[in-house]
């Protein structure tokens, strides 16, 4: 599904690139390459365009609205907007959840993780990696794949819609479900649909190993590649519970590129340890680890944050697939940027693993599901690991529980440095001079998409935002726009 | 005869919903007169549609469009696969482009016909407007006729 039209024009004899739009990534963007006099790659940025301001125009409501309507910020991953609203609106009320809502919030999300990492890797990633960055772009695409690998693409249609199924099970639809209440959930698993999922998960399960065996033998066979596609030492971050790998709950921890442990907290005091930098070229914020400022507090997040930053994973097939990825390198942390699809399926491998724990717990079938209470804390902070990374919702409200500050960290956000300095060395490798090959854009992208972005979540922008690249010179005036639409 | 309505489009942007309306309509009269009809009802077309399509006999697809400036209001026609028309976007992808992927998943391409109604507002809004509602009936109409000439 590449987007149409790839127009390419060299505007001036002389030295800056623009790709707009990026394709392939929910979202568009556009990136500058700034050259020098010589016609090297000077400088290259990323910047994300759009504005939408939810957490202005929500300031006000009733914080019990919030789940309801933080979701509308993306269609890709409204389910985790939902429960991390849910989680800090469950923090205003100071209740703890009955453990069948808190599990049965878990499986949605599990349905999420799947069904979010399916459309990554099988959508999205697999064209480029199955045919190659320079392949033409007309089958380089989900299409493209149906046709070559049938089979393949059989199944990332069937995992995603597994996932797609779970949530609109608990939710009542596939897209800004509703399930989860400030305090719990409003329904459990009938015994049918829990045996139902039930009944389809070996099969799922079976398929994903097939992918994990492709993208294994994808990194073997391009070594090289692999290791410096976009390659960034960074710190990273994820949730953990007792140091196992966490999607839904637990503590932030943060690990040193070396793979220290720099510090662990928990979700409420993540104003005193993560600042958010800002540049006036981009409307997506640059967070950090305060203790080491911006840009060395830079860190990443995500599947290979997750991976990372965890000790192990709780699950018995993750935990094996997790011990075989750390064998890539001598200190087990793995900064390769393409390694994102191999961390993501190892989560998904763990999303399916945990999934089947919490359906063979009667607790979700049972009848208790919400806690009640009053307005008990003016602050809430709920924290939850997106399939893109730590995802964090704070409000504060008055007495009367109206809405007074909101603030969002989003997951692509928390990647955004990484996204810059990876595209720049991409660049480096691929641009010299304005005359930009399809395949270096493409390239390009590819960085974006190893990190899966949801750039309509991260700004809240609207719908579809197309990308463009624009090749500059060293005097600032652009030599080539590069617009796919 | 197998047949599956998609009814696609959101429902709380006034007339852009009238396919979630329209579609259980066409899918209650198929089963009326003996057909076997399925229903799928979304905000968009998804991928995983070209999966569910296989093993249907026929597809119709039921969708708002903006105001066309036809008389009537609305469009019957039949759709064939077409790779060319949507680009990368998950956000947009349309049946020609379905049933693409069908053919590309070496699936056979089920004969599929598209209703189109024309909107006339696309506000916030869980109701249809009275004139997209009228042209709704009227579509309905017209597809009876077109199926039943085609099919019956």
């Amino acid at each position: 599904m590449e987007n149409t039209s790839t127009s390419t024009a060299v505007q001036k004899k002389g030295k800056t690139i623009v790709v707009n739009p990026i394709s392939r990534i929910e979202g568009h963007g556009k990136i500058t390459v700034d050259l020098s006099e010589d016609g090297a790659v000077d400088r290259v940025r990323f910047h994300v365009t759009q504005y939408r301001g939810f957490e202005i125009f929500c300031k006000g409501r009733d914080f019990r609205e919030m789940p309801v309507i933080t979701p509308r910020i993306c269609g890709i991953c409204p389910v985790s907007h939902h429960l991390a609203s849910a989680k800090a609106c469950d923090a205003i009320l100071g209740v703890t959840l009955t453990p069948p809502a808190a599990k049965l919030r878990e499986v949605m999300h599990m349905g999420q993780i799947i069904q979010s990492h399916a459309l990554s890797f099988f959508h999205l990633s697999s064209p480029d990696l199955l045919f190659g960055f320079d392949a033409d772009p007309a089958i380089r695409n989900i299409v493209g794949v149906a046709k070559e690998f049938p089979d393949l693409a059989v199944m990332g249609i069937g995992m995603r819609k597994f996932g797609q199924e779970i949530i609109k099970t608990l939710g009542g639809k596939k897209v800004h479900p509703w399930h989860s209440i400030p305090g719990g959930v409003n329904r459990s698993l009938r015994v049918e649909e829990r045996d139902a999922i039930l009944a389809d998960l070996p099969k799922q399960k079976e398929n994903l190993k097939k992918a994990i065996a492709l993208i294994k033998k994808y990194l073997a066979d391009n070594e090289e590649l692999a290791k410096r596609f976009a390659t960034v030492e960074t710190s990273y971050m994820g949730l953990v519970k007792n140091g196992m790998l966490e999607l839904y709950d637990g503590n932030i921890r943060i690990k040193s590129p070396r793979g220290r442990i720099t510090d662990e907290f928990a979700p409420k005091d993540y104003c005193s340890r993560i600042g958010e930098h800002v540049e006036e070229w981009s409307y997506l914020k640059f967070p950090f680890y305060r203790a080491l400022g911006f840009p060395n507090g830079s860190y990443r997040v995500g599947p290979l944050g997750r991976v990372n930053a965890c000790d192990d994973i709780s699950t018995p097939e993750a935990s094996a697939e997790l011990a075989e990825f750390r064998k890539t390198t001598p200190d087990g942390i793995v900064h390769y940027t393409l390694y994102y699809h191999y961390a993501r399926l190892i989560e998904t491998l763990y999303g399916m693993e945990r999934l089947e724990q919490l359906l063979h717990d009667e607790d979700v079938l049972s009848s208790d599901l919400r806690v009640t209470a009053g307005v008990t804390n003016l602050v809430g902070v709920g924290v939850i690991e997106a399939p893109r990374g730590t995802l964090f919702h704070h409000y504060e409200v008055n007495e009367q529980g109206a809405l007074e500050r909101v603030n969002l960290i989003v997951a692509t956000g928390n990647n955004n440095y990484a996204i810059n300095k990876g595209m720049e060395q991409v660049a480096h490798d691929y641009i010299k001079g304005p005359d930009v090959k399809e395949g270096a854009l493409n390239r390009m992208e590819h960085v974006i998409r190893c990190y899966d972005p949801c750039l309509s979540c991260s700004t809240h922008a609207v719908g579809k935002m197309p990308l463009e690249l624009i090749v500059r010179d060293s005097r600032g005036e652009v030599l080539k726009t590069v617009t796919k639409e | 005869m197998k047949i599956l309505v998609c009814g696609y489009g959101n429902p709380y942007r006034t007339d852009d919903g009238v396919g979630h309306h329209l579609a259980p309509l066409l899918a209650q009269w198929l089963g009326s007169i003996g057909q076997d009809a399925g229903l799928y009802l979304d905000h968009q077309l998804l991928p995983e549609l070209a999966e569910d399509l296989r093993g249907y006999d026929l597809a119709v697809f039921v969708d708002a469009r903006v105001p066309s400036g036809a008389e009537e209001g609305f469009h019957v026609s039949d759709v064939h696969p077409e790779r060319e028309l949507e680009g990368l976007n998950m956000h947009s992808v349309g049946p020609e482009w379905i049933l693409h992927l069908v053919d590309a998943l070496g699936a056979p391409v089920p004969p599929s016909v598209l209703v189109s109604v024309d909107g006339e507002s696309f506000d916030f809004g869980d109701e249809l407007t009275p004139c997209c509602r009228t042209r709704m009936d009227r579509a309905a109409d017209s597809f009876r006729r077109w199926f039943s000439e085609r099919y019956l």
